[in-house]
């Protein structure tokens, strides 16, 4: 019996180590690579051989590169994505999940089918839509910001949406029945019963939406115009172009930059995500 | 419906004030009339400091300067543009002149003087379907880097090349021998040198009937200098990734650009600047001469600035003085050669000179796909195919000739 | 209970207030863009605002509409930056919309004109000076070559005599009576009417402004036969027909087009491309069958690996959670940065891949190999996920279950293999197919790994070995030089069709399945 635990055991532990060292490869690399003075990507080797902090220093130092302002762009705008479709989508999903009323149904299925159209082919035709909010209001319009954050608002309150509506729903009935008889109206359950109870959900599908957002670049990269203005993604990708090789390790260095904080966000978080991701959520 | 009284007040105060406000602060309707050019990122700083606030080169307009993080978000910018916020002057490489067939840029009549001082070359770079659109701001070509570690100057001619790469990668000196940095874009001297290229010329005028790349002396060369024993690159030649194995001194030669002067200058490799050599001691690849532009679009005639537009273009940034006044900002070689004339820095009349004897890229030959893809990706693909996955050089060169000729036939038509 | 509300009433002034206060800031703030849009021009976008200005004010100052209360936001942010250009890409995919044919017709009627001004042989050009003559905005035009005045009036340009005209120091008539002079401020704004001037020569040639002072001799090779609609170029002697598809094409032979084309709309032409036009319909069948095969294989190796992973880790274990925390960082590190440095790891010359092995291999150029670089590389970014999912699962089972089987003698692996996975796999499909939906459009994964390559242009491939519909259609949508917008959005209405139909399926199972369960 004991022979048979400890042969049970030693396939989980290599097969967890086979899959640990496949997890840390890249991240072993790209850390061997940022502190590789040569910071090419032909002169990397698998073994560390030198050690300094050029690369980090050219993020910090270089004129074209506004690292910290990209890193600070991606943050903000991310957080305020996160915050206001969460507000936004919560109102809705309350209302999906606990009001009765005509159309409820058609309106989930029409959320899901808007959620699963390939939104970027829909590029050309928010571009030119931003263009000509652009000619009257330049701060949301193409280039800017809060345009950015508009079309981000748009694109990610559905899913919020439906995320949260799955966790809205397993509130029991129970709890606003009772408060319906005291006499409150819609948005005082709203405030008072569901805001508290739902709190770590809201926390964990801002987080969800943050990282996504923090993520995109295909969107961004067509917007932001201005060197200043861009988000770390486009940075970032914009070092890949015919450059990858000699820019490889200030490459590196930017990546850690930026996933340093994510990724300590992430384990802290990590207990929720994964109650949240169980209850239906899709990242990857 | 019942409405709240106050919440109906309310709302009908908020908007009469709204509305008042609204009027009052509207800007006045008579601005004067702009005209806006587009530039990337390093010319764009650059006419600004010239040109942004303008009054005098079109009087009765104002000229306002807006740059892009990079080509590529200019690119972009330019093909989704529309009349809402799109440029009424673009700045940029030959390849913008694609957008003649969409009728997005118009077609330029040169004043007498630029119809003299532009370079015939340059004016075909920007040229679709005989009609020219835009006008060369400035001239690039590409150079021949030679690590001088091995040998004070390059061999003559490219056979002495080959011979001492073999024996400095006997040597084990060298994992290489010419890099083209910029990929196929920059294989072209080396493609020439060899035989090849992309077209051949009729009394100075490049002859889209030329089709080179199939050409029996490409087809040997090939086989000589550039495909080993195992039916696949010997090395000699590299056009994908291989910047950094020059960089690191492993490479005797790199084909590339000023832009990576600096690049190449930090990595500590010696060099000199020239030509690739070619087949005999007096023959040389030949360069690409490309030219950037500078167009009036269509958006310029729905803006109501087409004609304050085409003189900036045509008096201003075509004329010698203009490409002399960027030249001073920007250390571009002038492509007007009166203005080239009156450049003192050698290096940069140089390059203009050589633009004389280079191949003028025609991008509206080289991005035409009728043929099933362009330029660039079809001799990417015989590249490799011949020397990646060591494919005959015969078939593969041949079928890469059938789709360049679809292609040139129909783009000078 | 009816105390308490009675009483909560006037306690509740303060939010009352807050409410009436942000109502009144958003209502201006949207009524002044409102008619900063309408006084500028833009109709479409003061008439948005104008709905949402009174399609918040009836819901949120009425006392019912509750919903619509919670939902209205959502529903303008999805309307206006979601669903508009959703119906503007359906739109699209009706129509000819390529390089060649972007703009509407008129404009490039105006275009082929523009084209067909010829200036004469010698080149004859005037300097120009502008003014009102008779009322009429004219010009006093004086040949660069020969210096003879005219003057351009009423259409018609004139000799004038050498005596007739003020010359200024270059010899340049400014000046003739019942000629005012307009200044270039003045003339800017009067564009419109100059750019359309023509003072006839005679010959069919004529003077036409090419800028504010300067004037060109040229004929116009083209006319347009206003009842046939046929357009005649003179030049060549060339009569042009329209075809119907958005080009003037040559009478004698149809293949030679006239550019610039326009948008012509043709509702199913780009969809019957895609089903009979050998170019198109070849890349996208090979293009169609690799999207589904890499979702499928995609999903089923995380699927795979994290599930193992999940059962590995089911019991306790020594080291557990730090395994745990090392094993979702692949999922924690932004996607983006990891696909970047993963494509950078698999280098043919330099990358830690190809050290690692000590080998050689052109992943990127050999088109399985490709292929199999973004399985692993999507493996690596998806499989924690997987066995987040399937550990919460597997707890979430009933242990009666693994009793009650136990009782009846059935090992661990047989009641893993015979009870738990298929019930596993019951709950998780969901989500599978989910992951199968995001997979199918996983637009990052391709772009920034491979870039849809290796393409062999030369066995006459036109979308790369790696490419799936949604970068197959970002590149003809947006791709270099020629770009097909209009083929490019059709190909999405396709693939929305196939996830949603996907999607909506999967939502009627997971109905089904919670019902069961």
């Amino acid at each position: 019996m004991k022979r048979t635990n400890i042969r049970s055991a030693a396939w989980r532990h290599i097969y967890a180590w086979a899959l640990i060292l496949f997890s840390i490869f890249p991240i072993y690399v790209v850390i061997i690579s940022s502190f590789d003075p040569a910071g090419g990507l032909a002169s990397s080797t698998l073994l560390p051989q030198r050690f300094s902090w050029v690369n980090y220093e050219t993020l910090f130092t270089s004129p074209t590169i506004p690292f910290m302002t990209w890193i600070w762009n991606s943050s903000y705008l991310a957080a305020l994505n996160a915050i206001l479709s969460i507000v936004v989508g919560a109102f809705s999903a309350f209302a999906f999940s606990r009001l009765r009323f005509k159309g409820r149904k058609t309106g989930l299925q029409t959320l899901l089918l808007i959620q699963v159209f390939p939104a970027f082919l829909a590029l050309a035709a928010i571009y030119v839509m931003m263009e000509r909010i652009y000619t009257i209001f330049p701060a949301i319009g193409l280039g800017s910001h809060g345009g950015l954050l508009l079309i981000y608002l748009g694109g990610s309150m559905g899913v919020n949406a439906w995320l949260l509506k799955g966790f809205i729903d397993s509130i029991p009935m129970e709890l606003d029945e009772a408060a319906k008889i005291d006499g409150a109206t819609p948005f005082q359950i709203f405030w008072q019963i569901f805001v508290p109870l739902s709190a770590p959900v809201l926390a964990v599908t801002a987080l969800l939406s943050f990282i996504g957002t923090f993520n995109e670049f295909v969107l961004a990269s067509l917007f932001l115009q201005d060197v200043n203005l861009r988000t770390v993604a486009v940075g970032l990708q914009s070092f890949v172009g015919a450059q990858f090789g000699a820019n490889w390790g200030p490459f590196a260095a930017g990546s850690i930059l930026a996933s340093v904080p994510l990724v300590a966000l992430f384990l802290f978080a990590q207990r929720y995500i994964i109650g949240g991701l169980v209850s239906g959520s899709v990242k990857g | 419906m019942k409405f709240t009284s106050r919440g109906f007040k309310a709302a009908a105060a908020v908007i009469a004030t709204a509305s008042l406000l609204g009027a009052g602060l509207l800007p006045a309707q008579a601005a004067p009339k702009t005209i806006t050019v587009w530039a990337d990122e390093t010319r764009g700083p650059q006419l600004k400091s010239l040109i942004d606030g303008n009054t005098t080169i079109a009087p009765g307009y104002v000229i306002k300067v807006k740059f892009f993080a990079s080509l590529t978000a200019l690119q972009s910018a330019w093909d989704k543009a529309t009349a809402a916020g799109g440029p009424d002057v673009l700045t940029g490489p030959a390849s913008f002149n694609a957008a003649a067939k969409s009728g997005k840029v118009l077609p330029l009549l040169y004043s007498k003087a630029a119809q003299s001082e532009i370079p015939s070359g340059g004016k075909q770079a920007l040229s679709y379907k005989g009609r020219t659109y835009g006008v060369p701001l400035d001239v690039d070509t590409t150079a021949m880097f030679w690590n001088t570690a091995f040998g004070a100057s390059a061999p003559t001619t490219i056979d002495a090349m080959f011979e001492l790469y073999k024996t400095q990668k006997a040597a084990g000196k060298v994992t290489g021998g010419i890099c083209a940095f910029e990929g196929v874009w920059g294989a072209h001297p080396i493609l020439t040198a060899l035989g090849g290229g992309a077209y051949g010329f009729t009394s100075n005028n490049p002859d889209a009937n030329k089709v080179l790349i199939n050409s029996a002396a490409f087809k040997a060369n090939v086989k000589k200098y550039l495909v080993g024993a195992d039916g696949k690159s010997n090395g000699f030649f590299k056009w994908d990734g291989c910047a950094d194995e020059y960089k690191a001194g492993k490479m005797l030669a790199a084909n590339t650009g000023a832009w990576n002067l600096d690049g190449i200058n930090a990595s500590g490799v010696k060099f000199t600047l020239g030509a690739v050599p070619g087949l005999t001691a007096s023959s040389k690849g030949a360069q690409w001469v490309n030219y950037s532009g500078a167009w009036v679009t269509s958006y310029a005639r729905t803006h109501g600035v087409e004609l304050g537009a085409k003189k900036l273009v045509i008096d201003w940034m075509a004329s010698s003085a203009g490409q002399l006044q960027m030249y001073a900002a920007g250390d571009r070689p002038p492509a007007n050669t009166k203005a080239a004339a009156a450049v003192k820095n050698a290096a940069t009349k140089g390059i203009a000179t050589a633009a004389g004897t280079g191949t003028p890229q025609f991008s509206a030959w080289l991005d035409d796909k009728t043929g099933g893809s362009n330029w660039y990706d079809t001799v990417g693909s015989a590249l490799t195919n011949m020397l990646v996955k060591g494919d005959s050089v015969d078939a593969t060169l041949d079928a890469a000739a059938v789709i360049l000729q679809k292609n040139f036939a129909n783009a000078s038509k | 209970m009816a105390k308490i509300k009675q009483d909560s009433k006037p306690v509740r002034l303060g939010p009352l207030v807050a409410k009436i206060i942000f109502m009144s800031l958003f209502a201006s703030g949207l009524g002044y863009m409102m008619f900063v849009a309408f006084l500028a021009g833009e109709n479409l976008i003061g008439g948005v605002l104008a709905l949402v200005l009174i399609a918040s004010f009836v819901v949120y100052s009425s006392k019912g509409l509750v919903p619509l209360k919670f939902l209205l936001p959502g529903i303008v942010l999805l309307a206006i930056f979601v669903v508009t250009p959703i119906l503007y890409t359906v739109l699209m995919s009706g129509f000819v919309y390529k390089t060649g044919n972007e703009i509407s017709r008129e404009e490039a009627l105006t275009q082929i004109y523009e084209t067909g001004y010829v200036p004469d042989e010698s080149f004859t050009a005037f300097y120009m000076t502008l003014g009102r003559y008779e009322g009429e905005v004219s010009a006093l035009l004086t040949d660069q070559m020969t210096m003879t005045p005219y003057l351009g009036a009423n259409g018609v340009a004139t000799e004038l005599g050498p005596d007739q005209v003020q010359l200024d120091e270059y010899g340049t008539a400014v000046g003739f009576e019942g000629f005012e002079p307009i200044g270039f401020d003045e003339a800017a704004t009067l564009e419109a009417d100059i750019i359309d001037l023509r003072f006839d020569m005679g010959e069919g040639k004529f003077i036409r402004p090419e800028s504010l002072d300067a004037a060109l001799l040229m004929i116009q090779a083209f006319t347009l036969d206003g009842s046939s609609g046929e357009l005649y170029d003179s030049v060549n002697d060339i009569t042009y027909v329209d075809n119907g598809e958005g080009n003037f094409v040559n009478k004698a032979n149809p293949e030679e087009k006239l550019f610039p084309g326009w948008r012509a709309f043709s509702p199913l032409e780009n969809y019957v491309g895609l089903l009979t036009d050998p170019v198109i319909r070849g890349p996208f069948v090979n293009v169609f069958i690799w999207t589904f095969s890499f979702a499928l294989i995609t999903v089923a190796t995380m699927f795979a690996a994290g599930l193992a992973l999940a059962i590995a880790m089911d019991k306790p274990l020594r080291f557990k959670r730090f395994y745990k925390s090392i094993l979702i960082l692949p999922y924690a590190i932004p996607s983006f940065m990891s696909i970047l440095i993963w494509n950078g790891m698999f280098n043919r010359d330099f990358g830690a891949v190809n050290q690692l092995l000590g080998q050689q291999i052109d992943w990127y150029n050999d088109a399985t190999l490709a292929k199999l670089v973004i399985i692993i590389v999507n493996l690596w970014l998806g499989f924690p996920y997987f066995y987040l999912i399937s550990s919460g699962a597997l707890q979430a089972l009933p242990g009666e279950l693994e009793e009650a089987a136990s009782i009846d003698g059935a090992s661990p692996a047989q009641i893993m293999a015979r009870i738990k996975l298929p019930l596993l796999l019951q709950i998780l499909s969901p989500l599978l197919i989910a992951s199968f939906a995001f997979n199918f459009n996983n637009f990052n994964i391709v772009y920034l790994l491979t870039n849809g390559g290796p393409i062999n242009v030369l066995a006459g491939e036109t979308a790369g070995a790696t490419d799936i519909l949604i970068t197959y259609a970002y590149k003809t949508a947006f791709g270099s030089a020629e770009q097909n917008l209009g083929l490019a959005s059709a190909i999405s209405v396709i693939m929305f069709f196939i996830v949603g139909g996907l999607s909506l399926w999967s939502l009627r199972r997971s109905k089904v399945l919670e019902s069961v369960i």
